[in-house]
């Protein structure tokens, strides 16, 4: 450990008071200096005392829960030997509140530290700046610890909207299909048939009518549901939004959590496409084990780094696989995604994430906004309510196409579009060609 | 006009900045100006009017160096504030010894303000084990001194031989080459 200015000060004045007095033969002055100097000593006779404690080990750092969710808190505990006096220090993070609030905190033995999430993602805490000290401050240590990730798993609420599907592929699950077959919906009454199983004949009908009749029912299925992502872009709400309005890249991420977890506690089987290479392909699953994967490949997605990547395409997809396109709808690789999966047959639903301040008519002045005095002033209201209005025709075009799309706002967003759908079910059915 | 906003813009943002400072550190760093502000009034009564070159120079200057200690407790500012205040009483004839173990006192519980001050950042924020042990510190420092000062009055009616004043430089000497700060690892 290393003398600190403090120990050079008392050391300074306590002594030259003394040379002084006794030079002078001024016995008083020596008043001036002798706190100080036993202040020095007492330093000395600690560092004597603790040899122990002086030792170069640099402090540890305890991480507690290292998945939490959106909104969610995990400690961070630094410690050092119980005789010394530590002081933690860490930068301010984005997306993340720390607490002490500024995050620095001096202490004896033991500083705790805690970080509050507020957006999806792994949260880098640090490097975690250390000082070790004895108890009068008059020895130091600086050490520089490595950062502590913390893994944000995106909200996921519970979608308030029936689990049909219009299309359900699969060999057994909780969807009925209109195919008849095993099950536990009746779709008749028929007569007993070669091959019937006994325990379903219908004793009543059979005994009114002399013949054996048997209940049909219809097969109950599960289903494919690929989440198609549009990571391609990240559209930050509009400055007049508050201050934690979620970008289009939030609305995304957390509408894939939400519809995923809807379908696979349905017993469905899930996967994710990403066309921007952000989060990466998630093979076909179910279960709450598929649950755990897409939440924690969600969560290790890194905001826009300044990176570039290649944009993707998905090439075939199983007809009948319901899509659910989450997008702002702003590329053109999106919409040409969308109509490639709709001609290969698949049931496809698009949940539009782009923040619902931006394009915003009502806050149209007529004046330009200032761009923090940095720029020349900007029409960016009136620039973001043009293409908003632009992309009002595409989103007909997907409409008219048979494509429903609908704002995600939360838990209620995909009631109405999945009740069509599941009305559609019955409708009568033209060829798509 | 559009100048002038910038500045008192700036000026404005500064001012914000003193919203981080914890209470912790504004309770030490001012504790640690106030002191030394009180023991250069105690060192040097009747201010200008009868202020020697020594205290003249420490009216002026100490003042200026706290303002620097303020914003950095580890500097050598507060140093050269204390040697000024020592010097003070060099210019000075019989010193009743009640003032000057009171600027002594004073000097010390600067020091040790600063020295707590200097651990963490401004922003940073002193957690009750830290207080306790601080606590500790202080009375052992404190009731050291109290001794020490004993000592010294004890001593101040004993009138030595002025060979005796070789034997207190070298002693003075030793003392230094003990407490001499060393970094050790």
């Amino acid at each position: 450990m290393s003398p600190t200015p403090a120990l050079v000060r008392a050391v300074s004045i306590g002594v030259g008071t003394v040379l002084l007095a006794v030079l002078v033969g001024r016995t008083e002055l020596m008043l001036l200096g002798a706190p100080l100097l036993v202040w020095a000593l007492v330093a000395a006779c600690w560092r004597l005392l603790h040899a122990d404690a002086t030792r170069p080990d640099s402090p540890r750092i305890r991480r507690g829960v290292r998945a939490i969710e959106e909104g969610g808190s995990t400690a961070i505990t630094v410690t050092a030997s119980p005789d010394l006096l530590l002081s933690v220090s860490v930068p301010l993070t984005a997306h993340a509140d720390l607490f002490p609030r500024f995050g620095s905190a001096t202490a004896r033995h033991e500083v705790p530290l805690r970080v509050t999430a507020t957006r999806w993602g792994m949260v880098k805490v640090g490097p975690v700046h250390t000082v070790v000290a004895d108890p009068l401050g008059a020895h130091r240590r600086q050490h520089r610890l490595e950062p502590v990730t913390v893994q944000v798993v995106p909200s996921a609420p519970v979608l308030d909207a029936p689990t049909e599907v219009p299309t359900p592929i699969g060999v057994s699950g909780m969807h009925l299909s209109r195919r008849r077959g095993e099950g536990t919906a009746l779709s008749e009454v028929r007569e007993f048939r070669p091959g019937d199983r006994l325990h379903r004949i219908n004793w009543r009908v059979t005994s009114r009518t002399g013949t054996l009749h048997t209940n049909a029912t219809f097969t109950e299925q599960d289903t494919d549901v690929l989440l198609v992502t549009d990571t391609l872009t990240d559209v930050p709400p509009a400055p007049w939004a508050a201050e934690d309005a979620p970008s289009s890249l939030d609305m995304t991420i957390r509408a894939t959590a939400a519809i995923a977890r809807h379908y696979l506690i349905a017993g469905d089987r899930v996967a994710v496409f990403d066309l921007g290479s952000l989060i990466g392909p998630v093979r076909a699953g179910t279960g709450p084990r598929q649950l755990r994967v897409l939440t924690e490949v969600l969560s290790r997605a890194r905001r826009a780094d300044g990176q570039l990547r290649p944009a993707r395409t998905l090439r075939t997809v199983r007809p009948g696989t319901l899509v659910v396109v989450c997008s702002p709808l702003l590329s053109e690789l999106a919409i040409e995604q969308i109509g490639l999966l709709r001609v290969q047959g698949a049931d496809v639903i698009v949940v539009d994430t782009l923040p619902p301040s931006i394009g915003d008519l009502s806050m149209l002045r007529g004046s330009p906004v200032r761009d923090g005095g940095s720029g020349p002033d900007r029409f960016w209201p009136e620039a973001w309510a043009l293409r908003r209005m632009l992309r009002e025709e595409t989103v007909q075009e997907l409409t008219e196409q048979g494509v429903p799309v609908t704002a995600w706002e939360g838990p209620a967003s995909l009631a109405p579009v999945l009740l069509s759908l599941s009305v559609a079910r019955s409708a009568p059915r033209r060829r798509r060609g | 006009m559009l100048g002038l906003t910038r500045y008192v813009d700036a000026a404005a943002e500064k001012l914000l900045e003193l919203r981080t400072i914890s209470g912790a550190q504004w309770l030490l760093r001012l504790l640690g100006a106030g002191t030394m502000v009180s023991a250069l009034i105690l060192a040097t009564p009747g201010g200008w009017l009868t202020a020697g070159v020594f205290s003249a120079v420490a009216l002026l200057l100490v003042p200026v160096l706290l303002l620097a200690q303020l914003f950095l407790p580890d500097s050598a500012a507060g140093l050269a504030a204390m040697g000024l205040i020592v010097l003070c009483f060099l210019g000075q004839g019989e010193v009743s010894l009640m003032r000057v173990g009171a600027v002594g006192l004073l000097m010390l519980v600067a020091h040790m303000a600063w020295s707590w001050a200097a651990l963490g950042p401004a922003h940073g924020v002193f957690l009750s084990s830290l207080w306790g042990s601080a606590g500790v510190v202080l009375i052992v420092v404190l009731a050291g001194s109290l001794i020490a000062g004993g000592l010294v009055l004890a001593l101040s009616g004993v009138h030595l031989a002025p060979a005796v004043t070789v034997v207190g430089v070298l002693a003075v000497i030793v003392l230094l080459i003990v407490l001499l700060p060393r970094k050790k690892e």
